[in-house]
């Protein structure tokens, strides 16, 4: 079978939760423990990367999450985005907030580094790959990286609307690291709004700034009403 | 809205909040029970405090015989300033309620020309200027002294609330207000909000969303300044000018104005669905200009978090030692 896509499956955390749909012409590769592509647990990010992306035949190559629900539809909309733009990335939204719009713009490039841009809703060219190099010790750092590339190769091309329903992102259980990272989600979607001055992309940035604005109060509230106070130091 | 004027004066509630105020709660209390207006009743809320401040006001209690009904009360254990002045409030009987914290000084007059302008102006709430007071010196006027002061009462409205993410005359050791600043509007969500004073920044603009808020250009108390204040324990306050000093003050404080927005906004949204069709463009007016000062203010408090996390320091959590607001 000529293979269009391929849909690569980061399955450290665990296995998918419920069936991945796919169409003709595409693949599914997942990578975890006990999955077809073997990895443990701590394998970093890198790792997986590279072992799904030399497996993959695709010349369109769509990341996903385990335990995230695609859209039936996710792959070709993206598909589509990047004939339309003529960007060798492209990113959606990852949870519904507030009004959608499936209309693909070019994100400005200063958005792209942001934590606000998923690198769980990536799709990407796979004859890019070989410009992107695997970069250790942080999270997201390989396919964060492609997409800062492209950035100045051009562009990165986004879809205002989720194409998937997230699983829960799992927050850190120790309230002050909790804080910590939504801290930084607020300072990323505040950056989003700050770019984004005009639809289709404004409602959006406006409404994920509110709701994680919500989400880091409540995290400094339960702090700060757990008899702690906000101290900045060496 | 205020009783008429010309009929019998309106029963006033006083709340006096305690915590861990044994070194000033007898003196706060000379000057609350000395106020001239009368009928007025005194409610004294504790917060379960660990020293020796219940037992200063229960010896006060008894022995006090003047014109004022006194209230006291202590909480079966500790609430945090939210949830005692919550239980305060639904435990008053007066018309207009009237705050005053457990560490400061009010002047004889202050409830009568409070209920004064109130009566004159159908003011949901009313808040005035203070004399800072420090070691038994009284300082200088707090508004007043501000560069862009301009003399006089006056009413301030919700767009120019909506506009400042604070403004000066919102202090809540002033502030006096009707109960409908808290009717009106769902529940307090202690999840949402934290035990540093809150208020000061929502309750002004709910009073200015319904009959309005006003400011009584005058000193009508003494603000203590002293270490255990909530106010200095939780603002980390730039004594230098150092970007980093003020970096420090500032990510505390605009932290606390962005807690305030999102109540503001949820207020909004939740008056919106209330009133009829007619109110509802300026209220949306509003929510947008809210929405506004919010994302101007989340990149204050970003700008700082950024040169903070630069300097490098990090953010720690101690335990907070007790105080007053």
């Amino acid at each position: 079978m000529n293979i269009q896509i391929s849909i690569l499956v980061d399955a450290r955390h665990g296995p998918p939760a419920h069936p991945i749909p796919t169409l003709p012409g595409e693949e599914l590769l997942i990578a975890g423990p006990g999955q077809p592509i073997p990895l443990p647990a701590d394998a970093s990010e890198a790792a997986v990367f590279s072992a799904l992306t030399e497996a993959a035949r695709g010349p369109l190559l769509v990341w996903l999450r385990a335990g995230d629900q695609p859209l039936p539809t996710r792959t070709r909309m993206m598909q589509q985005a990047m004939r339309a733009l003529g960007t060798p990335v492209v990113a959606h939204a990852l949870v519904a907030i507030g009004p959608t719009n499936p209309r693909p713009v070019r994100l400005p490039p200063k958005l792209v580094p942001t934590p606000t841009i998923s690198p769980d809703t990536f799709a990407f060219r796979r004859d890019v790959l070989t410009l992107a190099r695997p970069t250790q010790g942080r999270a997201e750092g390989t396919r964060k990286k492609l997409a800062v590339w492209a950035t100045r190769n051009g562009g990165v091309g986004w879809i205002g609307q989720p194409l998937l329903a997230a699983a829960d992102r799992r927050l850190p259980s120790d309230p002050m690291a909790r804080e910590a990272l939504l801290a930084r989600h607020v300072q990323a979607a505040h950056a989003v709004v700050e770019v984004a001055r005009q639809p289709p992309l404004l409602p959006v940035a406006l409404n994920q700034l509110l709701q994680c604005s919500e989400q880091w109060v409540a995290a400094r509230c339960a702090l700060v009403n757990a008899g702690r106070v906000p101290r900045w130091n060496r | 809205m205020p009783p008429d004027a010309s009929a019998q004066p309106p029963l006033v509630s006083v709340i006096v909040m305690t915590y861990r105020q044994a070194a000033f709660i007898e003196e706060t209390l000379e000057t609350v029970l000395a106020q001239t207006y009368s009928p007025m009743e005194v409610l004294v809320w504790d917060d379960h405090s660990p020293d020796d401040t219940w037992d200063i006001i229960e010896r006060i209690a008894a022995a006090y015989s003047g014109p004022h009904t006194l209230r006291i009360h202590r909480q079966p254990e500790n609430l945090g300033g939210v949830g005692n002045a919550l239980s305060a409030v639904a435990a008053c009987r007066g018309a207009l309620l009237v705050q005053s914290h457990g560490d400061d000084l009010p002047y004889p007059d202050r409830v009568a020309r409070i209920v004064d302008l109130w009566q004159r102006t159908g003011a949901s709430m009313i808040t005035h200027d203070v004399h800072l007071y420090e070691d038994g010196q009284v300082g200088e006027r707090q508004v007043a002294s501000l560069p862009h002061y301009v003399p006089g009462d006056r009413q301030l409205t919700a767009e120019q609330l909506a506009a400042r993410s604070f403004i000066p005359e919102m202090q809540g050791a002033t502030m006096a207000f009707e109960r409908t600043v808290f009717d009106s509007f769902e529940p307090w969500d202690n999840d949402k909000l934290s035990v540093f004073g809150p208020g000061d920044n929502i309750l002004p603009f709910r009073a200015a969303l319904l009959g309005g808020l006003w400011y009584l250009d005058a000193p009508l108390t003494r603000w203590r300044q002293h270490e255990n204040q909530v106010t200095k324990q939780m603002l980390q306050v730039s004594y230098t000018e150092q970007p980093v000093d003020v970096a420090r003050g500032r990510e505390t404080i605009y932290a606390f104005f962005i807690t305030a927005l999102l109540q503001r906004i949820r207020d909004l949204q939740h008056r919106m669905s209330q009133v009829s069709q007619p109110e509802r463009p300026t209220l949306q007016k509003l929510l947008q200009q809210t929405l506004r000062t919010l994302i101007q203010t989340t990149g204050h408090w970003s700008g700082s978090r950024d040169i903070l996390h630069a300097s490098p320091l990090t953010l720690q959590w101690p335990e907070r030692g007790g105080g007053a607001a």
